[in-house]
């Protein structure tokens, strides 16, 4: 997973990351040291710019550690994230050319986790409803900061078990919006871009609805419609995942995580 | 009219206000709104949590930070918390979610505020400002408005777009945990600050524990790095954020907080027993923070220490 969402991020982009730090920290790491030395990084709440282009690091067990700061160029409030996100030109940023700007704090890509996660790609991290009226039945970490960085970037779902328990056919609270969703409340941008399970990749349709564009080595349709609760079409592009190259994995390894965080 | 002259006889010295931890403690009234600061598994004023725990303190209503840890989980274990208010209560890989918090969450034994990191900033920045609401984009359209009518949406009146007004929130105590300390207040921390500054300015009262006092021409020397000036408490906590990190001074103790864990687990499950066997050893049953130290032993700090530079 960390390998696939480095390829997709493009050199220069703002990466803000975040939650469940540690898939989404390697893969920008990753993107940083193999071909966007550009992109200006933020790890988590310690709020930070880093490049790491050159230097070894080792993949923390939080996203708050201190040792990270050795990394830094520029250390901030945490507050500061939100105030200063905005896209230059507004909207315009997502829909039409890009400007020319170097506003770092404009994101232009982030990772939001679920509980639950829909075909209409809304997710989840509140929680579950209970009986006879009850608000929850099984409480979730809480909607944490990705409900307002959705209002400036593009983000990627990810979730670390794909199963009909997390692929549902509907959340049952909404912490940030698909790409209808996101559309009919006027947010800049296009809304969640892929949601990235262990076993496959989905991208939306223009009617906003989930399709399985990518499979990881292993996994078969049959298999993906067997294991999510939500019904898809095939992106007529779909394809299989390239497996990683020893390059990238000898790079996430040796010089990200020495300490085997991912393989835990 | 009448204005006496002052003379050096009658000059009133600066205030000092540093105190233990267990009269700290005791100016928060049960029934308040308390701030705790930090963030994640690090710089909580772990001194002072434990101190309201063994007063027994009642029916708070706890704002965490933006990512709130187990520190918050502690207070709801022990029963002090009437609501909280937090984006996120837990402590990333070592629990996902506070495993009281889900508990209490679970049985309606806590009300729970529905909210997100920036809306909760902009409700204290709001409070800070002395505005009734901010605005803001962020939850517009999802189930958090629904979850928690106190997020007005409204059409702002210069394009249209939708909004949520946001509430000023009132607290009457922000518990911060810095590096360094005088006794006049004023507190510098060592490390990132997360949402500290902003959580100290939105409450009546501040309350600093510090990881050490200095002198107050240390302040002088770089009032740049002071991140609160003038709380009404300091308290001096060597090591006062333990088991989590304090930024520039020592790392996480997995070890005790996999040991809190483990006992939130059996909170959780209704094993009471392990729970309270955990609070006896850690928290009610000793008396104080430097029994707190004591008892993990100097050797267990230093590797916290230094671990930090490994």
């Amino acid at each position: 997973m960390a390998i696939a969402l480095a390829r997709d991020i493009v050199d220069g982009e703002r990466i803000i990351s975040g939650a469940h730090t540690e898939i989404s920290f390697a893969a920008a790491m990753l993107a940083q040291k193999m071909h966007a030395p550009n992109i200006k990084l933020q790890l988590g709440g310690t709020c930070f710019l880093v490049n790491v282009v050159d230097l070894s690091v080792r993949l923390p067990r939080t996203s708050t550690d201190y040792r990270m700061l050795r990394w830094a160029e520029i250390a901030y409030d945490h507050m500061e994230t939100f105030m200063y996100f905005g896209a230059p030109g507004g909207r315009a940023y997502y829909t039409g050319t890009r400007p020319v700007t170097n506003k770092y704090f404009v994101g232009d890509k982030f990772f939001a986790g679920g509980i639950q996660v829909d075909g209409e790609g809304n997710a989840n991290l509140i929680g579950l409803r209970g009986k006879g009226g009850r608000r929850f039945s099984f409480r979730g970490p809480g909607s944490i900061g990705i409900p307002d960085i959705v209002t400036v970037a593009t983000p990627y779902i990810f979730v670390t078990h794909h199963d009909r328990r997390t692929l549902v056919p509907k959340v049952e609270y909404v912490s940030m919006l698909g790409p209808n969703g996101w559309r009919a409340n006027k947010y800049p941008g296009h809304g969640p871009k892929w949601i990235i399970t262990p076993r496959t990749i989905f991208t939306f349709d223009a009617d906003g609805r989930a399709q399985l564009s990518g499979t990881f080595a292993g996994t078969s349709v049959a298999w993906a419609r067997e294991n999510t609760g939500f019904s898809f079409d095939l992106d007529p592009a779909i394809s299989e995942v390239p497996e990683p190259t020893a390059e990238e994995l000898e790079v996430l390894r040796l010089e990200i995580d020495a300490d085997g965080v991912l393989r835990r | 009219m009448r204005l006496d002259p002052i003379t050096r006889a009658n000059r009133p010295k600066r205030r000092e206000v540093l105190i233990g931890e267990d009269e700290a403690a005791g100016l928060v009234k049960d029934g308040d709104v308390v701030i705790v600061g930090g963030f994640g598994t690090v710089n909580h004023p772990m001194p002072i949590i434990r101190a309201l725990v063994r007063r027994k303190a009642k029916n708070l209503t706890v704002i965490g930070a933006a990512t709130a840890g187990l520190e918050i989980d502690l207070l709801i274990g022990a029963g002090a918390v009437k609501k909280v208010i937090a984006p996120y209560i837990g402590a990333e890989l070592y629990a996902p979610i506070g495993h009281c918090f889900r508990h209490a969450a679970e049985n309606d034994e806590i009300e729970v505020y529905e909210t997100t990191e920036y809306l909760l900033y902009s409700q204290l920045d709001a409070a800070a400002r002395g505005l009734g609401f901010l605005p803001w984009r962020g939850g517009v359209g999802t189930s958090i408005p629904v979850l928690n009518p106190d997020y007005v949406p409204f059409n702002d009146p210069i394009n249209g777009e939708p909004y949520l007004a946001v509430p000023a929130l009132h607290a009457d105590w922000a518990i911060i945990h810095v590096g360094q300390a005088d006794v006049y207040g004023n507190g510098q921390h060592a490390g990132a600050r997360f949402g500290d500054r902003l959580l100290s300015r939105a409450a009546e009262r501040v309350m600093l524990t510090a990881e050490r006092i200095v002198p107050n021409s240390e302040i002088r020397r770089n009032p740049w790095a002071t991140s609160v000036a003038y709380a009404d408490v300091v308290v001096e906590a060597r090591y006062g954020s333990h088991p989590f990190a304090s930024h520039g001074f020592y790392v996480e103790d997995d070890e005790a907080i996999q040991e809190y864990v483990s006992a939130s687990v059996a909170f959780r499950r209704r094993e009471m027993c392990t729970w309270n066997v955990y609070l006896d050893r850690w928290v009610t049953g000793v008396p104080s923070h430097r029994d707190y130290l004591a008892k993990l032993g100097t050797d267990r700090l230093s590797r916290l220490e230094n671990a930090l530079h490994a």
